[in-house]
């Protein structure tokens, strides 16, 4: 019964946005924006949902939410125009569907490519959707059960694990990134206390850092000074004929989507891992599964569906994390809460009593974004694909002069944009350094959640570390932060390939013993 | 590639060394805080002190630093990190095309956000923003950036020396100087990088550039102060003719 009755309230958010031509027209205003901004290389997903942010300010947060979310799915979508038509990933979800997508173009089939990326871009989306309404209640359902000290070490986990997993070189480099957000977090007055932590006097800081003006600067600036510095030139397009759904060949391949799907959903609930990584990883998982391996990297359908059914379906896994416990899954969910934080929603595991309709909602918006990136995907394409002309270093300007308004525009504080720069400036140092971003963007959202808890749990316990040992999840939790810990120690991995080697070596004698005795009973 | 690994390695060797002395600093500001002490009548314990977490965080730092310095260390080889610092350090690197064309990218914003954005109308301040960029990124190539980053450098920093030394004399006897002041070095900029996109341009088209920039800046202004209802942070003689216009005050 109650479930029909969700089903009911569930097709009555549908029926009402589908009728309502505002909803409609930001629905498709704001996917086809998405897709432009990821389509264009330089600018991503996070940016383009940060610059939303600034101008859904104002907006009531049922239309602020349908903007975002249609930014968000477009946009993650859109990265694989310029990776199918010039070969430069338009957003880093969309890298691994260079690897298909252009030799296609090459043979000519741009416009099968690029059907082939909608229908399952759109069907990623569904399947993530699906999985993010089934699952969101179970696991807000078992988070109330959380005390303070499974608060701080589930926050202390997202940091670690985004750090582990987000970084390209080494992941010393991912934890470092994390624990410098954490410093960030801890700029201002402390919440149990009011101690005024690295303030340096200045009385703006008192508040603590605000999180939108360092996201913005995290993301946008480095956009910025890597387009200008490296001169980035806009790509030669391959022309683009009719785009064919390609319906056939998206259900002879439903094993491949739902694998990459569960691979999306998968990695998307994981803290601060974006659809990059499902991306790559379901790749890897469709050329594994595949009959005829080696034709990936040549123009392959089964790549393509892959890797974009994964990194759209990780919009959905991305939002379970953060609807149920307050931590983002993936860098633009990470913004999606700065927005929601702005419009006096906190989310967590008390969302779904304060807000009962608020994942409906979700859901609807989740799925009419679908169909609306399908439609804009089928028919406008070959107009969207005109952008791709237009040179970075021409619209990276205007784009800088956005997020600088923007932040501004959030606290009417001129401070917000003194912050924003030297963050921005630092974000790109690291990066190019090799330090992710994505940690220290977890770090700066779930520090203020870490220190508060990991205080209030241990005020509760008067100081006592033992609850984390009683209690199963904390003690669970706990584990694995210190195995995540210890497996990435040089130590670790010296000890573990020292093992493996006498373990080879014992073998091969076992195996050169065997064969002396065989040899012997022949004899 | 193993050679640019090398030399990250390198970098990482003096990285680490930079994030222990700031994890040093925040263990030490974080002794700094309330441990046993009373603070706004509140006795402390150890356990709900403001200090427990940076302490926490800079202890993490300082162990994720050494760390950092040892695989430096052991990957990279003491030849290896001492060839970085040099090469750092070398004019050669210093004054490279490269990293002058950061420092442009870099000084532009902080122009803008620190001295302009305070002191001048928005409209002509984003105007300039907007045009240093594409005058010395888009418009020309190398060589051009070349011939223009002298004019550039002077002109900013006579604009900024004379809106933060002369500003506030200004401010009162004539409350549109610095607007003026910010149009007529975009004018002479506008100038120069005709001259100068003469002769090394990229081909790029000159006059619809610089509308571009204008167009941009007038409807993102309309949009934030009209339509968003956004003060903007400084309303000049720009801005007060759009209220005038909106509000029909001729």
């Amino acid at each position: 019964m109650f479930i029909l009755e969700r089903l009911g309230t569930f097709f009555g958010i549908l029926g009402q946005m589908a009728v309502t031509p505002m909803d409609i027209a930001l629905l498709f205003s704001c996917t086809l924006l998405g897709i432009i901004f990821g389509a264009l290389p330089g600018l991503t997903a996070t940016l383009g949902v940060a610059l939303l942010t600034t101008l859904t300010y104002g907006m009531k947060t049922d239309l602020a939410l349908t903007a975002l979310l249609s930014m968000y799915v477009g946009a993650i979508y859109g990265g694989s125009y310029s990776s199918i038509l010039i070969n430069i990933p338009g957003t880093a979800a969309a890298a691994a569907t260079a690897m298909e997508g252009y030799p296609m173009a090459c043979r000519g089939e741009a416009g099968r490519a690029i059907g082939l990326t909608t229908t399952a871009s759109a069907i990623g989306t569904i399947i993530g959707m699906l999985f993010m309404v089934c699952l969101s209640p179970l696991v807000s359902a078992f988070a109330l059960q959380f005390t303070s000290f499974e608060f701080f070490l589930l926050a202390f986990f997202g940091i670690l694990i985004s750090g582990t997993l987000a970084c390209p070189d080494l992941v010393c480099k991912g934890w470092i990134s994390g624990f410098i957000g954490l410093f960030l977090a801890l700029v201002g007055r402390d919440r149990l206390q009011f101690y005024p932590r690295f303030t340096f006097g200045f009385s703006e800081f008192d508040g603590g850092i605000d999180i939108v003006p360092v996201l913005i600067g995290a993301f946008g600036i480095p956009q910025i000074i890597q387009v200008m510095v490296n001169q980035m030139k806009p790509g030669e397009a391959k022309p683009l004929e009719r785009v064919v759904p390609e319906f056939g060949k998206i259900v002879r391949s439903m094993g491949n989507i739902v694998r990459s799907a569960l691979i999306g959903v998968g990695i998307g609930s994981l803290p601060g891992i974006g659809e990059d990584v499902a991306a790559w990883v379901s790749y890897g998982a469709a050329k594994n599964a595949s009959k005829h391996p080696e034709r990936f990297g040549t123009g392959c359908d089964e790549g393509i569906v892959a890797t974009e059914t994964a990194n759209n379906a990780c919009i959905g896994g991305a939002i379970v994390p953060l609807l149920t416990l307050g931590i983002p899954g993936s860098p633009p969910a990470a913004m999606l809460l700065g927005a929601l934080m702005l419009h006096n929603i906190a989310p967590g595991p008390m969302l779904a009593m304060e807000h009962p309709n608020f994942l409906l909602e979700v859901t609807a918006i989740l799925f009419l974004a679908a169909v609306t990136m399908w439609i804009v995907g089928i028919s406008l394409a070959r107009h969207v694909v005109k952008v791709l002309t237009l040179p970075p270093m021409l619209f990276m300007p205007i784009v800088g002069l956005l997020c600088i308004i923007g932040s501004y525009s959030l606290g009417l504080s001129v401070f917000n944009l003194y912050l924003m720069l030297p963050v921005g400036i630092l974000a790109y140092a690291m990066t190019e350094l090799g330090y992710p971003i994505a940690p220290l963007v977890i770090g700066v959202i779930l520090g203020p959640m870490a220190d508060e808890n990991l205080r209030r749990a241990l005020m509760v316990s008067q100081g006592d570390f033992m609850p984390i040992f009683t209690r199963p999840v904390a003690c669970i939790l706990f584990f694995v932060i210190i195995l995540t810990f210890v497996s990435q120690l040089p130590v670790y991995k010296r000890l573990r390939t020292r093992l493996a080697d006498k373990w080879t070596a014992r073998k091969t004698r076992q195996v050169a013993c065997d064969t002396a005795a065989d040899f012997g009973d022949n004899q | 590639m193993e050679e640019k690994k090398n030399w990250l390695r390198g970098v990482d060797f003096y990285c680490g060394i930079g994030i222990m002395i700031f994890g040093a600093f925040v263990v030490f500001e974080g002794f700094g805080m309330p441990l046993k002490d009373s603070w706004g009548g509140v006795q402390n314990v150890w356990y709900v002190s403001p200090a427990l977490s940076p302490i926490f965080v800079g202890v993490g730092l300082i162990l994720l630093g050494a760390l950092l310095c040892s695989i430096g260390l052991r990957e990279a080889g003491g030849g290896e990190i001492r060839r970085v610092l040099g090469a750092a350090l070398a004019a050669g690197t210093l004054f490279s095309l490269p990293v002058q064309r950061f420092v442009a990218a870099v000084a532009i914003p902080a122009m803008y956000i620190y001295v302009l954005i305070p002191r001048v109308d928005f409209c002509i301040a984003s105007i300039l923003f907007l045009w240093s960029y594409m005058m010395l990124f888009y418009l020309v190539d190398e060589e051009g950036f070349v011939g223009l980053r002298a004019v550039f450098a002077l002109g900013t920093a006579l604009l900024c020396a004379a809106l933060i030394v002369a500003g506030r004399l200004w401010s009162e006897a004539m409350p549109h100087a610095g607007d003026l002041l910010t149009a007529v070095c975009t004018v002479v900029f506008v100038l120069r990088a005709r001259k100068i996109s003469a002769l090394h341009g990229s081909g790029a088209p000159f006059w619809r550039t610089l509308g571009l920039c204008i167009a941009a800046t007038v409807i993102l202004a309309v949009c934030f102060r009209f339509f968003l209802l956004v003060p903007l942070p400084t309303e000049g003689s720009v801005i007060e003719f759009m209220d005038r216009i909106r509000y029909n005050e001729f």
